[in-house]
């Protein structure tokens, strides 16, 4: 276990996080968000959050680490090589720039009619007070321990050799840099996070208002801004405190201390996980029903009913643990096939299950929401094309593959897994395909067959079949995908006999179509928009009636 | 409730005019009471989808108008000291030139000025009337009684 350094490990997992967090913004930002979609107050909350989920993600300081100290080994002590100025000024410009864009790139007004309230906003009115004062204590933390820093005195790596409490011998090897050196580098990156957060928050009171928005909901937007900034940025001050703390906490050379403790490390730690769930507040919607804003926790009084409505939406977001649950079911039986169908056993029985747990909430809501007979509501674009294309792509893909799967030469050492060396090298996937394609079919179908809901509006309706149809759609398409991946990997790595090698860029796209299939499996399906909780009595239908 | 512009692009009236014409008429019918900070220039432009000078013009102008002061602590604030009507012209804005005419005296009974603009604009809606229809009828009253 000690050959592993866990720092790296976290550098590196940070990267990934990065990088995951980047890709999904970029897919929201492509496919999720759609035009028509951007002005909707879900829209408008997915980009609050995800302003703040990248700054987060690109916040970590942990490449600094060991930041003022010399390794062990160093026979030249240059003070200002141990200062890794990349590692302590990327994430606070990081951090700044990704909130000062999020702010910068709300819709522009685009009717020719405009509204403006004259109000003059102050930073202050849009920062929570508890709040605001727990990141000056924090910042005024930073400030201290980097000023004490500053006059730290600093000692050069030498091995030497010192007798212990109980005339044993250490060797010792610690060393840092004169105290300044480090004052310095991390005072500069605590100015520009103070400077640059200051700036972002006045940014954020005078940014423009959302011409869709009342004028609540923009105040709401800006205090959502400033808990999401002042948040992240009190966790880079406390880690900056952080380092000078590891810094602060080494051993002189001619100590016996054999260990230490980084308090402002712990410091860092508790403020990381507070600021981690310091929620901001909900942008708050217009209706007041309770049973929706219990659903949404926006804690607002009941006044009208929604009538079904949210008790049938929150059956559709119970998909988020069915799904898990029946996915889980399936990998463990279709552990049991794996003699026959290799990894494709698990994979695809794990997205039949996944579909055959949407057909059944449908079939639930069915049953508790819907009387027979009620007429259905009519669905314009269920799917996005985006989706759809992406299922068209993954099943007419499968079909060359699987025909160039059957000429590998099998030679007695490769096969698919099961089915005996004499049986065709498609029938795996094809087989795995059908199944998930049958299973797809069916739960599409009971969706569209679903009559309407009784006691709920249209527009509710409309985005629960949507919904559903999206999870079933994206779980087939990723099922595809997986499959064409598997295709694309045996064709790619299929062993030669002393003719030409096997081309492997066909495995570079079987991964990357790997990476698609896991992508698909796990897109966000859209949220709900306080417009479908709207009272039954505003259903402008007049030829459905009703029926109880 | 906070006090609100509209301006419409799609008018002849430049959009400095309308910004101008409507935050004075709601410092007139005390809307915006004296000592009352305006928004940041930037601030308004932003929410109005205008450039900045648009608004600049308009403040300029209200300031002008001696309606606003514009100072580095504050900003853009109503202006004090708007005296009755019925006091001297000199008196009201000793400053008060050709070129800047003095500003408009403050009206008594705003209250029921804007709740008859309100009662106004309801009627005229129950009657089918659209905002253009009214403002052309009111014009037309305005003018007659000019005459």
């Amino acid at each position: 276990m000690f050959d592993i350094n866990w720092m790296e490990l976290l550098v590196l997992v940070g990267t990934v996080g990065v990088s995951a967090a980047v890709v999904a913004y970029l897919a929201l930002r492509m496919f999720v968000w759609s035009k028509a979609a951007s002005k909707s107050l879900e829209h408008i909350r997915k980009h609050a959050l995800w302003t703040g989920v990248i700054a987060w993600a690109f916040s970590g300081l942990t490449g600094a680490n060991r930041a003022g100290i010399y390794n062990p080994d160093q026979l030249q002590a240059e003070p200002w090589a141990t200062i890794p100025w990349l590692a302590i000024l990327g994430p606070v410009v990081a951090v700044v720039a990704v909130h000062a864009i999020g702010q910068s790139t709300w819709p522009t007004p685009k009717s020719p009619r405009r509204v403006a309230v004259l109000e003059f906003r102050r930073t202050r009115d849009y920062i929570e007070p508890a709040l605001g004062w727990t990141v000056a204590g924090i910042f005024a933390l930073t400030a201290a321990t980097l000023a004490w820093l500053f006059f730290a005195p600093g000692f050069i790596s030498a091995t030497s050799v010192i007798l212990g409490e109980s005339g044993q011998s250490i060797q010792t090897q610690h060393g840092r840099t004169p105290g300044y050196v480090l004052a310095t580098a991390l005072g500069a990156g605590f100015l520009l996070l103070t400077v640059g957060t200051f700036l972002v928050m006045r940014l954020i009171a005078s940014r423009r208002s959302l011409e869709n928005l009342t004028l609540e909901q923009n105040n709401t937007l800006r205090t959502i801004g400033m808990n999401r900034l002042l948040r992240v940025s009190a966790t880079v001050a406390s880690g900056l405190a952080a380092i000078a703390g590891n810094y602060l906490s080494q051993p002189a050379p001619d100590s016996t201390t054999t260990s230490w403790v980084n308090w402002l490390a712990i410091v860092n730690m508790v403020v990381l996980i507070a600021m981690l769930f310091w929620k901001p507040p909900f942008l708050d919607s217009p209706t007041d029903d309770a049973r929706y804003n219990t659903l949404f926790s926006t804690g607002r009084a009941e006044a009208t009913s929604a009538g079904d409505g949210p008790a049938a939406a929150k059956l559709s977001n119970a998909a988020g643990v069915t799904a898990p649950l029946a996915g889980t079911l399936g990998l463990v039986a279709g552990w049991l096939t794996v003699p026959w169908f290799g990894w494709l056993g698990p994979l695809t029985l794990a997205l039949v299950f996944v579909l055959l747990s949407h057909l059944g909430l449908e079939l639930v809501l069915r049953k508790n929401y819907a009387t027979p007979g009620t007429t259905r509501t009519r669905l314009k674009a269920a799917v996005p094309t985006t989706l759809i294309l992406a299922v068209a792509v993954g099943g007419l893909g499968l079909i060359p593959l699987l025909i160039m799967s059957n000429s590998i030469n099998r030679g007695g050492m490769y096969d698919w897994p099961g089915f005996g060396s004499s049986s065709p090298h498609f029938l795996v996937p094809l087989v795995c395909a059908v199944a998930l394609l049958c299973a797809g079919a069916a739960s599409a179908r009971v969706v569209l067959l679903r009559p309407g809901l009784s006691n709920a509006s249209e527009l509710l309706d409309r985005t629960l079949r949507r919904r559903s149809l999206f999870r079933i759609c994206r779980t087939v398409g990723g099922g595809l995908f997986a499959l064409l991946a598997a295709a694309l990997l045996a064709v790619g790595t299929e062993p030669t006999f002393g003719g030409e090698s096997a081309n492997s860029a066909f495995g570079v796209v079987g991964a990357f179509a790997l990476v698609v299939a896991a992508t698909l499996c796990f897109y966000p399906v859209r949220g709900f928009t306080p417009a479908d909780f709207m009272p039954v009595a505003t259903k402008t239908s007049d030829a459905t009636p009703l029926k109880k | 409730m906070d006090a609100q512009i509209v301006i419409d692009l799609q008018t002849g009236t430049p959009p400095y005019e309308q910004v101008q014409t409507q935050i004075s008429s709601l410092i007139a019918v005390g809307q915006l009471p004296a000592g009352t900070r305006l928004p940041t220039i930037r601030s308004l432009a932003a929410d109005l989808g205008v450039a900045a000078g648009t608004v600049a013009r308009a403040y300029k102008e209200l300031e002008a108008a001696g309606l606003v002061t514009t100072n580095r602590r504050q900003g853009t604030v109503v202006a004090e000291g708007l005296l009755p009507q019925g006091a001297p012209a000199d008196e009201r804005n000793p400053g008060a030139t050709a070129a800047h005419p003095p500003p408009p005296p403050p009206v008594t009974n705003a209250l029921g000025v804007m709740a008859a603009v309100e009662h106004l604009i309801e009627e005229g809606e129950r009657a089918g009337l659209d905002g253009k229809m009214l403002v052309t009828l009111l014009q037309g009253r305005l003018n007659q009684r000019g005459k």
